[in-house]
C-alpha cells in the first residue's frame, strides 16, 4: 500500500473521530446547560470545551466572551479553527478524495454526502437547536464506520483506519477527563450539585452514562468516572479499550506478536497499555491524574509520529 | 409505431423547436425526426415537464453525490461545479460510426507514425514535406526525446479526437487532435451510467453499444508496454493532485483498471528505476499512465520549480525502465500548426487519402496566409497553436473591434504562434434549457477517445459530446460553460 | 598538438540538511576530429552511481542522484584530452550576398542555431553590430564573423559578475558589460541576425602558461577556466570557432565540452534536492600538461564519510503534515 494513502486513511479516520467527539461534547453540554444552574456564569462551563480542544488562545483572538453561542459557533463551524467540525469534515473529505481509488464508491458517497449536509448548516439553523446538528455529525461518523467496515477489505487500509480513529479517541478522552477533572474536582470542590450536574455530562458525551449505572449502582462519583474513561477493558471509549485497538491494528500491520515490538509506535502503545492494564484507579489517582494522563497524551503523540516515520515519511534509501 | 405518427404527441418540451439554421442531429425538419432518433422523441415528448425535471434531479443528485465535479479556479477561490449534464443523448447511427472510425484509426496510426518519425530518422523533414523549422519551432516539440526508443514504438497510446459537424455539408470535420493528456473519457462512462439510472426505458428499445470496457482496454496497453516483460507489471496513474480539475477522472481510471493512484511525492528514482513509497518500503514501478503534462514531468529535465513531477524520471524512462503512457513529447504532434499537415502525414506514411477531412486552415507562419488571415479577422476564428482546452482563441464574428485589433497585434508579432479557420457552424442537438422548460438546439461537437496497442485502433463507440450550452454559443469546453451528453452509437442504422 | 589533464570540481555546501538530490552533468569533453577525449571520470561524494546518455545536441550528459541525508556534494570530472592543432581560418569564399540567397535553406537546415532563444532574442540593439561587422567585413561571410567578434571583444568591458547566470543579451547590451557567457551571445545574436547558423560551445581555456609549461607543473586556475564561446556555420566550409571574449579565433588551448542553442542547453551542473537548506556554490577547476595516461588516474576516494543516519524531527501538534 502507498504510504500516502496509509497516510490518508490514518487522518481520515483521525478527523471524522475528532468531529464526532466535538459533536458528542458540545452536544451534551449544550442540553446540560439548559437543565444546569444559572449560579455561575457561563464561561466556567464552556471555557473548559476549549482548553480540551486546545483551542481555548485562538479563541480568544476571535471572540471576547464564552458563552453558548460564541462556543458553539467556534467549534462547530469556525473557519479559522483547525479542529472545528465543518474543518474536520472538510479534512475528512479531503483526504477522502485524495485516495477515491482506494475506498469503496460507498465510502466516498457517504463521506462527500455528510460533508455537503455539514456546509447547509449555518448558526442560524443550528441556533433552533443544535441537536440536529450534532446529531448529523455523530451518526455520519457511525455511517462511515458502518460503510468502512462492510466494503472494506480487511487489509492494512483498513487497520490503519482503526489505528487513526482509536488514537484519536484516546487522546480525546483523555483530554476530556484531563480538563474535567481539573475543572471540577481540583478547582471547584464546593460545588455539589453543580459539579454532580458536570460529570453527568461527561458521561453522557461519552455515551456511557447509562454504562455508569449498570456498573456502580451509585451517585456519580468523579472517580468512579475517571476510572470507567481511563481504566474500563471494554467501553469503547475509554483510554484502555481505544489503546488496545491501536495496538491490534498496528500489530496486523507489522505481524508482531504479543511481547514483541517492531517499531517505536508499538513500544510506546505496549507501554501505555501496560499501565492501563494494571494501574488502579487509587493509584493513579494518588500520582496525580494530570500527570498521568499528560503522559499518556505524550505517548499518544510520540505514536502518532512514530507511525508518520515507520510508514508515512520515512527516508528513503535503497 | 411509425415515426410519422409521432406528430399526434402534444409537443411538450419540444413546442416551439426551431431545428434550422444549423443542421440539427434530431431533426430532418421542423417536427420531422430523423430515423435514428424516431423512438427517443417520441418518449420525449410524451413526457410532462414536471416528469422531465425529476429525472434530471435524479441525474444532478446523481453528479454530486459521486462528486463528479471539476474545479474552476477564476473566482480565485478553486470552487468545485458539477460538470453540466444534458439528458438529451446524441445519437450516430452505425454506419455513421463506422466510417469515423475508420477516419480516426488512419488519423492514430499516421500520427504516431509522424512521432516515430520525428524523433528517430526524419524522414519526413529530409523528404521535405513538412518544413523542419515548423516543426522544431513547436512549443511542445521535446529535443530530450530525439533518439529514445519508446516500447513497442507507440507514442499515442491514447488519444482524443475531436470532431464537428459541419452545418454546411453535414460532414465531420476533424477540428483538433489531442494527444498529450487528452481528459474526458471519464464523463463518457458515467454518462451512460446516469442516463441508464434516469432513462432505462430508452435502452431496452435501443440497441446502443456499451462503452465500458474502456477502462480494461487501457489497462490490457499499459500491461503489454511493461519493460519488465514475463513479470507481473506495476501499473500506477500519475495525477498532479486533487487540485487538478481532472482529478476525479485520475481517481476513476486507477480505481476502474485496479491500478495505484499516484502523485509525484509517491515516486522517487534511483539508479533510473523508479519506486513507489509504500507502507513497506519501495516498490519498483514499471508503467506509468501519467496525466502530468511534459513540462512538470521531471523537473531536473524540464521546469525545475515543478513540484509535481518526480526527478530523475526522464532518465528512468530513457533507460528503458520504466515506459511513460503517452511519450513525452506528443505535443508535436497536435500543435495547431502540425494538425494543418495531417492528412498529409495519413498519405505520406499510410498511402492512403484522408476518410475525415480537417478544417480549412491558414497558418500564420505562411506569409500568404498571414495577409489573408489578417485581412479577414472578423470572419475567421483565430487559434493560438500551443493552447488548448478554448484558451487563446478568438471567434471572429463574434468579437469587438477591440478584441479583433489586440489579435491583429498579437498575430503580426508572432505569426508562428497563431493559425486561423473560417468558423464552422457546428451542428446542433435539442437540449433542455431551465430558464424555459423547453428544449433549444445548442451546438455540440464529438470527442471520441482512441487507444492505440501497436496493432489496432480500439475506440470507445461514439465518445464525449460536449455541448455550448449558453443560447447560440459555439465554445464547448468546460472551463467556458460547456456541458456534456451521453452520445450513442445504434447497432445498425436505428 | 597539446595533451591536457583537466580537473574540475564543483562544491555544494548547504546550510542545513538536504536529501533526494538528482543532478545532471555536462562534463565530459568531446571527441572528434578536433580534440580527443582520452579519458573521463566522473565520481561524487557522497557517492553515486553514475548513468549518461548524449543529448539532442550530441552531448554526453552524465546523471546520478542521492537520496541519503547529506550536507555537502562534490562532483569531480577528471579527464584528459588531446587538442589537435587548428588549421587557420579557412579563406571561404562565401559572400554576405551569397548569404541572402541561402537564408531559407539555413533556416530550414540549422534551425535550432538560427532562430532566437531565450538567451538570444532577436533585439534591436544588435542591429547596429551587424551593420558595422558587415561593413568592416567586406562582403565577405568570414570576414563578418571575425568582424562581429573582434567587435564585441572592444566594445564590451569584461566585468566578473555584471550579469548573472540568467542574463539574456539585453543585459549586456545595456550594461556593455558582462564574462564570456555574454560574448557567446552576444556574437550568435549578431551573426544569426544575418542568417547564420551559430552555435553556443562551452568548454574550458587552458592558460597560456599551462598550455606551453614544462610537463608536471599543476596550475590553479579557478573558475575562469571554465570558458564559452561560439561556433558559426560557414556554407562551404563549415563550423568556426570564434572567441569574443579574447577577440581571437579559437585555438588548442579551447577545449569543448558541449554545443547548444544558448547556454540553457548546456549548463555544466543542473540539480534539485529536497530540504530548505540555502546553498553555496564554489567551482575549481584544474588544467595541467599531462605527462602521460598512467600514473595520473588518482582517483578521489569516494567513501569518505557515509552521512549517519539523521532521523528527521517533524512538526509535534498532531495535524496531518503537509508535503
Amino acid at each position: 500500500m502507498l504510504s500516502r494513502i496509509a497516510d490518508s486513511l490514518f487522518w481520515l479516520a483521525r478527523y471524522m473521530e475528532r468531529a464526532e467527539d466535538t459533536a458528542r461534547i458540545l452536544d451534551v453540554n449544550y442540553h446540560m446547560l439548559l437543565e444546569g444552574s444559572r449560579r455561575q456564569p457561563y464561561r466556567l462551563r464552556w471555557e473548559p470545551l476549549l482548553v480540551m480542544a486546545g483551542e481555548d488562545q485562538r479563541f480568544k483572538q476571535h471572540y471576547s466572551d464564552a458563552n453558548a453561542t460564541t462556543v458553539f459557533d467556534f467549534l462547530a463551524f469556525g473557519a479559522d479553527n483547525p479542529s472545528s467540525i465543518s474543518q474536520c469534515i472538510a479534512k475528512a473529505r479531503e483526504n477522502a478524495r485524495t485516495i477515491r481509488d482506494y475506498i469503496s464508491r460507498e465510502m466516498w458517497e457517504d463521506i462527500n454526502g455528510l460533508y455537503h449536509a455539514v456546509n447547509r448548516f449555518g448558526p442560524q439553523e443550528v441556533g433552533a437547536g443544535p441537536h440536529r446538528f450534532c446529531n448529523l455529525v455523530k451518526f455520519g461518523s457511525h455511517r462511515f464506520h458502518g460503510v468502512s467496515d462492510a466494503t472494506l477489505p480487511r487489509d492494512e487500509g483498513w487497520q490503519f483506519l482503526r489505528v487513526g480513529r482509536f488514537l484519536e479517541r484516546a487522546e480525546m478522552t483523555a483530554r476530556l477527563v484531563d480538563v474535567q477533572y481539573q475543572n471540577l474536582v481540583v478547582t471547584q470542590t464546593d460545588l455539589g450539585a453543580l459539579d454532580n450536574h458536570q460529570w453527568m455530562a461527561v458521561l453522557k458525551s461519552v455515551g456511557a452514562y447509562e454504562a455508569y449505572h449498570r456498573q456502580y449502582h451509585s451517585p456519580i462519583e468523579p472517580e468512579r468516572v475517571a476510572d470507567m474513561l481511563i481504566l474500563h477493558a471494554l467501553h469503547p471509549r475509554s483510554i484502555r479499550f481505544s489503546m488496545t485497538e491501536v495496538q491490534a491494528g498496528l500489530r496486523a500491520v507489522s505481524g508482531t506478536g504479543p511481547g514483541y515490538y517492531a517499531n517505536e509506535a508499538e513500544r510506546f502503545t505496549g507501554k501505555v497499555l501496560e499501565g492501563l492494564r494494571y494501574d488502579k484507579i487509587e493509584e493513579i489517582l494518588k500520582r496525580g491524574l494530570h500527570a498521568y494522563l499528560h503522559e499518556v497524551l505524550r505517548s499518544c503523540r510520540l505514536i502518532g509520529e512514530d507511525i508518520a516515520r515507520t510508514y508515512f515519511f520515512y527516508a528513503v534509501v535503497a | 409505431m411509425s415515426p410519422g405518427a409521432t406528430k399526434v404527441f402534444q409537443p411538450g418540451l419540444f413546442e416551439a423547436y426551431d431545428p434550422s439554421q444549423f443542421y440539427d442531429e434530431m431533426f430532418s425538419a421542423p417536427g420531422t425526426p430523423r430515423p435514428h432518433y424516431a423512438g427517443i422523441f417520441e418518449k420525449l415528448a410524451s413526457l410532462a415537464a414536471s416528469q422531465f425535471e425529476e429525472r434530471r434531479q435524479l441525474a444532478d443528485v446523481t453528479f454530486l453525490l459521486q462528486g463528479i465535479t471539476f474545479t474552476v479556479y477564476s473566482d480565485g477561490t478553486g470552487t468545485e461545479r458539477l460538470f453540466p449534464f444534458d439528458l438529451i443523448p446524441r445519437i450516430l447511427p452505425g454506419t455513421e460510426w463506422e466510417r469515423i472510425e475508420r477516419g480516426l484509426t488512419q488519423r492514430v496510426v499516421a500520427l504516431n507514425l509522424f512521432l516515430q518519425d520525428v524523433y528517430g530518422q526524419q524522414r519526413i523533414l529530409r523528404d521535405g514535406r513538412i518544413a523542419r523549422s515548423l516543426v522544431y519551432s513547436c512549443q511542445h516539440f521535446r529535443r530530450e526525446m530525439v533518439g529514445v526508443e519508446v516500447p513497442r514504438g507507440i507514442h499515442t497510446h491514447i488519444s482524443g479526437i475531436d470532431l464537428v459537424r459541419d452545418s454546411k455539408t453535414g460532414e465531420f470535420l476533424v477540428l483538433e487532435d489531442n494527444v498529450r493528456t487528452p481528459s474526458g473519457v471519464s464523463y463518457v462512462l458515467e454518462n451512460r451510467l446516469v442516463m441508464t439510472r434516469c432513462f432505462p426505458e430508452l435502452f431496452q428499445t435501443h440497441e446502443v453499444l456499451p462503452v465500458n470496457n474502456y477502462p480494461a482496454e487501457l489497462c490490457k496497453i499499459l500491461r503489454v508496454i511493461s519493460p519488465r516483460t514475463g513479470e507481473e507489471p506495476q501499473m500506477a496513474l500519475l495525477t498532479p493532485g486533487i487540485h487538478n480539475s481532472a482529478y476525479f477522472e485520475h481517481s476513476f481510471l486507477a480505481q476502474q483498471m485496479g491500478i495505484e493512484l499516484v502523485e509525484g511525492r509517491d515516486l522517487v528514482v534511483d539508479g533510473s528505476v523508479v519506486y513507489m513509497k509504500t507502507i513497506r518500503g519501495l516498490t519498483r514501478v514499471d508503467v506509468i499512465y501519467r496525466r502530468v503534462d511534459d513540462e512538470f514531468l521531471d523537473p531536473l529535465t524540464f521546469r525545475p520549480d515543478s513540484v509535481l513531477g518526480v526527478p530523475g524520471l526522464m532518465g528512468a524512462y530513457r533507460a528503458g525502465n520504466v515506459t511513460l503512457a503517452n511519450a513525452v513529447g506528443n505535443g508535436v504532434a497536435d500543435d495547431k500548426a502540425i494538425y494543418a499537415y495531417v492528412p498529409d502525414f495519413i498519405r505520406y506514411y499510410l498511402d492512403e487519402e484522408p476518410v475525415l477531412r480537417n478544417v480549412d486552415t491558414y497558418l500564420c507562419a505562411k506569409p500568404d496566409d498571414l495577409a489573408y488571415v489578417l485581412e479577414h479577422l472578423p470572419d475567421l476564428v483565430v487559434k493560438a497553436v500551443g493552447e488548448s482546452g478554448g484558451y487563446g482563441m478568438l471567434i471572429g464574428p463574434a468579437s469587438a473591434g477591440r478584441e479583433i485589433e489586440e489579435f491583429r497585434r498579437r498575430i503580426t508579432a508572432e505569426p508562428r504562434n497563431y493559425i486561423a479557420q473560417p468558423v464552422i457552424g457546428l451542428s446542433r442537438v435539442p437540449s433542455y434549457d431551465p430558464a424555459t422548460g423547453r428544449m433549444a438546439g445548442r451546438h455540440v461537437d464529438l470527442r471520441p477517445y482512441c487507444l492505440y496497442n501497436g496493432d489496432d485502433v480500439i475506440i470507445v463507440p461514439g465518445g464525449l459530446t460536449r455541448v455550448a450550452l449558453q443560447p447560440g454559443s459555439l465554445v464547448v469546453n468546460s472551463s467556458q460553460g460547456g456541458g456534456s451528453k451521453d452520445t450513442w452509437v445504434l447497432r445498425g442504422e436505428h | 598538438m597539446n595533451r591536457y589533464h583537466l580537473v574540475h570540481v564543483t562544491q555544494f555546501q548547504y546550510d542545513g540538511p538536504v536529501s533526494e538530490s538528482y543532478n545532471q552533468v555536462r562534463l565530459q569533453p568531446m571527441h572528434d576530429e578536433g580534440q580527443s577525449c582520452l579519458s573521463f571520470r566522473l565520481t561524487t561524494v557522497p557517492a553515486a552511481r553514475v548513468t549518461s546518455h548524449r543529448d539532442a545536441f550530441g552531448n554526453w550528459v552524465h546523471q546520478f542522484n542521492i537520496l541519503a541525508e547529506h550536507r555537502q556534494l562534490t562532483v569531480e570530472a577528471e579527464s584528459v584530452v588531446l587538442a589537435h592543432n587548428r588549421e587557420p581560418l579557412s579563406t571561404s569564399e562565401t559572400t554576405l550576398a551569397d548569404l541572402d540567397s541561402l537564408r531559407e535553406s539555413l533556416f530550414e537546415d540549422h534551425f535550432d542555431f538560427v532562430a532566437s532563444t531565450a538567451y538570444v532574442p532577436r533585439l534591436e540593439g544588435l542591429a547596429a553590430l551587424q551593420e558595422e561587422a558587415e561593413a568592416q567585413g567586406k562582403s565577405s561571410a568570414l570576414g563578418f564573423v571575425t568582424a562581429a567578434s573582434s567587435l564585441i571583444h572592444e566594445r564590451f568591458r569584461y566585468v566578473k559578475g555584471a550579469t548573472h547566470v540568467n542574463s539574456s543579451i539585453a543585459d549586456s547590451l545595456v550594461l556593455g558589460a558582462g564574462v564570456c557567457q555574454d560574448f557567446a551571445h552576444l556574437l550568435l545574436g549578431i551573426v544569426r541576425g544575418r542568417g547564420l547558423p551559430a552555435r553556443y560551445v562551452s568548454g574550458y581555456l587552458v592558460p597560456r602558461a599551462a598550455a606551453e609549461a614544462e610537463a608536471g607543473v599543476e596550475e590553479v586556475i579557478g573558475g575562469q577556466a571554465s570558458h564559452a564561446w561560439a561556433e558559426v556555420y560557414l556554407p562551404g566550409s563549415g563550423w568556426i570557432g570564434l572567441d569574443p571574449t579574447l577577440g581571437e579565433p579559437v585555438s588548442a588551448r579551447h577545449v569543448r565540452v558541449a554545443y547548444g542553442r544558448d547556454y540553457g542547453d548546456v549548463a555544466p551542473v543542473r540539480g534539485v534536492y529536497k530540504g530548505h537548506a540555502g546553498q553555496r556554490l564554489s567551482v575549481d577547476v584544474r588544467v595541467r600538461p599531462a605527462l602521460d595516461d598512467a600514473g595520473r588516474e588518482r582517483l578521489v576516494e569516494s567513501a569518505a564519510m557515509p552521512p549517519a543516519p539523521v532521523i528527521d524531527e517533524r512538526a509535534q501538534q498532531p495535524e496531518q503534515q503537509q508535503q
